[in-house]
């Protein structure tokens, strides 16, 4: 392992203004919280180890190196859990809540907000997903690989499948 | 974008989007200004778009799930280039662009980060010593934490002539300690695995690791060998697995 450009105290700084949204971004790309906690270390490991030759913003680069990562490691996740045919159910971290009803319907929603994000490929999700946290095109265009004129399109795209599967209805909306 | 005239053809959804976003030029915005002027189609769609953009970042934040406390594991290893102190400084001023705009107790919070930040760009004397982040070695050569979830991971990258040595013990704690109690090189951890970054040329160090019975499953990753799964019953259990080439 190469040595770090970054101190204990410095990485500590941005952890704790990032952590949250980019475990929030994680854990919507991946459904999965578990992995998400390991999306998000990752990161900043790798924030550590190789960051960028320009100062270019540390969000924006967060967020990108986050993007790979879960594409990567959903995928390895998804063949090693296939390969150890691991019991354990990967839902969503469970919060436990005084009224079981609540909870219940509350993991109702996020199986089917799951479900329904896990059907658009994975670009398409990550552009839509940024565009939650506020990114402008340019820097989500910068992420996964695009122009900044194509992501209006595959915003436009993202959303109108995700009503879809979701199914939106003119009330709803 | 719409033809030349401005009339036969409605804003293709990609264009509300710019629109409804703030990305659109000048001029292409007074474009499509004018045509929505004209076109109630389009501002149907483009109402549409708005409202379904609305509603799933509802949807979006009802199914979040609240982050976890989890502390940063990452092993930080300083040095110093010029390149370190380019990052650093230009890190202390988003810290404090991020300080301006922050409440008062914040605001004093970041201002101590950045403070002790700076001096690490300036050479100041109280720069931090690198240490495991804050994952607390309990002894010598020695790493402890709690891992998160029933699965845990034990990846080292390629085979070489040492081995790992997994124990299932009592409580909720892995612990990895390297060879007579060395500290390991190259190890990450993080919320459901460790990883050996630096496989060994030569005789490379043996790997303790103890997981609690707390886990369900440890999975043993090498190089590209196929995936081994353990699974531990009792404490006292001990698997030994060779990284070194297959037979």
């Amino acid at each position: 392992m190469s040595g770090s450009l970054f101190d204990r105290t410095l990485l500590g700084a941005l952890y704790q203004q990032h952590h949250e949204e980019l475990f929030r971004y994680a854990a919507r790309f991946t459904g999965d919280a578990d992995l998400a906690e390991d999306v998000v270390q990752e990161a900043f490991l790798r924030l550590s180890e190789r960051p960028p030759a320009q100062t270019e913003a540390i969000r924006a680069w967060l967020f990108r190196a986050a993007t790979t990562i879960a594409i990567d490691t959903h995928r390895t996740r998804r063949r090693r859990t296939a390969l150890a045919e691991a019991g354990a159910d990967r839902l969503p971290m469970a919060e436990q809540g005084p009224d079981p009803a609540r909870s219940a319907e509350r993991a109702d929603l996020r199986r089917r907000v799951r479900t329904a994000l896990e059907q658009l490929d994975a670009r398409d999700r990550a552009v839509l997903l940024m565009r939650e946290e506020g990114f402008a095109h340019r820097e989500i265009a910068e992420a996964v690989g695009t122009t900044t004129k194509s992501v209006g399109t595959m915003i436009a795209r993202a959303l109108g499948k995700l009503a879809r599967h979701l199914e939106l209805t003119e009330s709803d909306v | 974008m719409m033809n030349e005239s401005n009339e036969l053809t409605h804003i293709d959804a990609g264009d509300l989007v710019r629109l409804i976003d703030g990305e659109l030029s000048l001029d292409d915005r007074a474009a499509l200004d004018s045509h929505l002027s004209r076109c109630r189609d389009c501002v149907a769609r483009r109402e549409a778009v708005r409202g379904q953009a609305s509603a799933i970042r509802e949807l979006l934040r009802s199914a979040d799930v609240t982050p976890p406390a989890t502390p940063l594991r990452v092993a930080v290893a300083p040095v110093k280039t010029s390149a370190a102190v380019r990052w650093r400084a230009a890190a202390v001023v988003a810290l404090v662009v991020a300080g301006a705009v922050a409440a008062p107790p914040v605001r004093a919070w970041i201002a101590n980060v950045a403070r002790a930040a700076w001096s690490s760009v300036t050479g100041g004397k109280n720069r931090p010593v690198s240490q495991f982040v804050p994952v607390e070695p309990g002894e010598a050569g020695a790493v402890s934490f709690v891992p998160v979830g029933s699965t845990f991971t034990i990846s080292v990258p390629a085979p070489a002539p040492a081995r790992v040595i997994v124990e299932a013990v009592e409580g909720n704690r892995v612990s990895v300690i390297g060879s007579r109690g060395q500290p390991v090189p190259g190890l990450v951890v993080l919320p459901s695995e460790v990883r050996f970054t630096q496989p060994s040329g030569g005789s490379g160090p043996d790997y303790f690791v103890r997981v609690p019975l707390t886990l369900q499953s440890i999975n043993i990753v090498i190089g590209g060998r196929s995936l081994q799964t353990l699974r531990p019953v009792t404490a006292g259990e001990r698997w030994t697995v060779p990284l070194g080439p297959d037979r």
